[in-house]
């Protein structure tokens, strides 16, 4: 194998050059769509601004006003989404996240290699003080039920998703976690590639 | 992990060995709460209304028949505290419950005075300990007396004055009664707030001043009146005890079938306003108050909207219901006379009015409305999605701190 690194041109912005980047890019996308993912996630309101009596010339107190408030929406914004399984290092605000991410498990079907099995795996990870919610479920319930009523069954990644498990788990000194597994046989290709992901290794012939 | 994280991870259950001690005996106190056997469920008197509190109920000093009747210590649980002077219904060891029927708890004062045995009220505060303790005092007398040309009572306690005298005093040419004794009720402006007191069916007792006369017995041949010839207010916040003085009952004045003293005019025709005495109204009662003086406190509440820079605006056209899962804004504007006060920290509340709810869907519904308060008066009420709140009515409330000011509006949730 000889590769001629100078050559070597790559679209660095087309999601499709591998699975795994397109789907978490689908699968954020649907759970940032979703209407009641945010709302149960805990996400704070934004305070409205003030509005200054005289637009064109605000006074002191008013400018003042809209700094506290410009703070305090600041200071309330998180990504919650994140597709990524890990904690944004320690938090001290009470903050709720959901984080996901997809791994290749089994190559299958004989020498050919050409279906994979896919994990997808999603954690909701609710901190402690914040497990009630008003609906009388706990937190990391709800949130398991909206991810399964997004995912199980349905065909958002391609082929049909199964949910393979669904446990607890205590994670950090603060938050408790709810992870669901999926599973998804998928295609071992790229871009139409079949069973190779690297176009410059493409020696052998199929 | 930085060094920054580290320092966070380690000050997590507090900033040193005394803040982490306190945060977790205030845990195990709270887990362990209904497992002492001084636990009671109590039913307490708030400013938004009678409302069930778990508490300890324990013993402070011995009761003996040599000194006057003593007060217990109530706990409720870690950071949970009532203002001094509150009204609180105790369990005795007859029930786990209060002795209140299912009509009574909603309004407990219209229980029979004979009826209420389990009736205190909050008389101090003890802070020895790192968990505080209320003192309770038990009520023993319902005061009543005319205001105004209507009957005003007050639930409080009947207090031994030590007194060494023989009961009579004379001097060349005449002789009078001599006794002493003295009386503790709520303050319930202090506690209560004024703007509440309609609400909570309470009267207003600042209007006991000196001289005002009390009558004092359980005898109809012999009623004992007294007079109010002291009045202490401030010790504590929340509590005024009034020394009363023996006075002579005055049959044409006084009548002991009601407890009530000068209840006619001297002329015989009662105090009390009737629909058929109205023009017999004494309007030589507490002349010192004119209403005319007082500046009426208004407040309002303003529903807002958002406009397209996010800023914060008067709409007339805001859409007047809450919706599912979105925020809705108000403002309350507190004004004295003409002027707005613009200072006032605002006090907000939020309770369902949809009839034929139990306690337990009432709490359900009161918890599905969030309140965020932002700066002193805008507040923002988002209802959780439950679909069962469409069409629920609420009460939106507002008060100062000092509950001068009251006002409220009734919301209905849509989709």
């Amino acid at each position: 194998m000889i590769r001629d690194i100078d050559k070597i041109s790559r679209d660095l912005e087309e999601k499709k050059n591998n699975d795994i980047i397109l789907k978490k890019n689908k699968l954020e996308q649907l759970f940032y769509q979703d209407p009641d993912l945010l709302e149960v996630l805990g996400q704070k309101e934004k305070q409205p601004l003030n509005q200054y009596a005289d637009p064109s010339n605000p006074t002191e107190e008013e400018l003042e006003e809209r700094r506290r408030i410009n703070d305090y929406n600041e200071r309330i914004t998180h990504r919650q989404i994140v597709p990524f399984l890990k904690l944004n290092g320690l938090q001290k605000e009470v903050v709720n996240f959901l984080m996901f991410d997809i791994e290749d498990s089994m190559i299958r079907y004989g020498t050919s290699d050409a279906i994979k099995n896919q994990n997808i795996v999603v954690m909701c990870l609710v901190h402690e003080d914040d497990m009630d919610t008003p609906y009388g479920i706990q937190r990391t319930d709800l949130l398991s039920y909206i991810v399964r009523d997004l995912l199980c069954w349905t065909n958002a990644l391609g082929s049909q998703l199964k949910l393979a498990s669904d446990y607890m788990e205590v994670t950090d000194t603060k938050y408790y976690c709810r992870t669901l597994k999926f599973s998804i046989e998928a295609p071992n290709v790229v871009r139409g590639h079949m069973g190779m992901n690297n176009k410059y290794d493409r020696f052998q012939s199929i | 992990m930085n060094i920054k994280q580290y320092k966070e991870y380690l000050t997590l259950h507090g900033r040193n060995q005394a803040e982490v001690k306190k945060n977790q005996s205030d845990f195990n106190i709270d887990t362990t709460f209904t497992r002492d056997p001084n636990y009671k469920r109590v039913y307490i008197l708030t400013r938004d209304g009678w409302q069930y509190e778990d508490a300890k109920y324990q013993f402070h000093v011995a009761n003996s028949i040599l000194k006057d009747s003593v007060d217990y210590y109530l706990q409720f649980r870690p950071k949970v505290h009532y203002p001094v002077g509150s009204y609180v219904i105790v369990p005795d060891d007859t029930s786990f419950d209060v002795n209140l029927t299912e009509e009574q708890l909603e309004n407990p004062f219209s229980q029979p005075v004979s009826e209420r045995t389990q009736w205190w009220f909050i008389v101090g505060r003890d802070q020895a300990r790192s968990y505080v303790r209320y003192n309770i005092l038990k009520c023993n007398w319902n005061f009543q007396w005319i205001w105004k040309g209507k009957i005003m009572n007050c639930f409080g306690a009947i207090r031994n004055a030590n007194s060494y005298t023989s009961g009579v005093w004379h001097d060349e040419i005449s002789e009078s009664l001599d006794n002493i004794t003295s009386a503790w009720v709520p303050d319930y402006f202090a506690t209560y707030g004024l703007e509440n007191l309609q609400k909570l069916g309470l009267d207003n007792n600042q209007t006991i001043t000196y001289n005002q006369r009390f009558m004092i017995t359980n005898s109809d041949y012999e009623p004992k009146c007294y007079r109010v010839t002291k009045v202490i207010e401030l010790m504590p916040t929340g509590v005024i005890k009034y020394t009363l003085k023996q006075d002579e009952f005055n049959e044409n004045r006084d009548e002991p079938k009601f407890k009530l003293c000068d209840y006619y005019t001297n002329e015989g025709n009662p105090l009390v306003v009737t629909s058929e005495n109205k023009t017999d109204i004494n309007p030589d009662v507490n002349p010192d108050i004119n209403p005319e003086d007082i500046l009426p406190k208004t407040s309002t509440i303003v529903w807002k909207d958002v406009n397209e820079n996010g800023e914060l605006i008067d709409n007339e056209n805001v859409k007047k219901s809450l919706t599912l899962g979105k925020p809705s804004y108000f403002s309350a504007v507190f004004s004295t006379g003409d002027t707005v006060e613009k200072n006032i920290d605002a006090k907000w509340g939020i309770k369902v009015t949809t009839e034929g709810l139990s306690n337990d869907e009432i709490r359900y519904y009161n918890n599905l409305i969030t309140i965020s308060k932002f700066g002193l008066n805008i507040v923002s009420l988002k209802p959780g999605k439950a679909r069962s709140l469409i069409g629920k009515t609420f009460d939106l409330f507002v008060s100062d701190i000092n509950g001068d000011y009251y006002s409220s509006i009734s919301l209905e949730v849509t989709e």
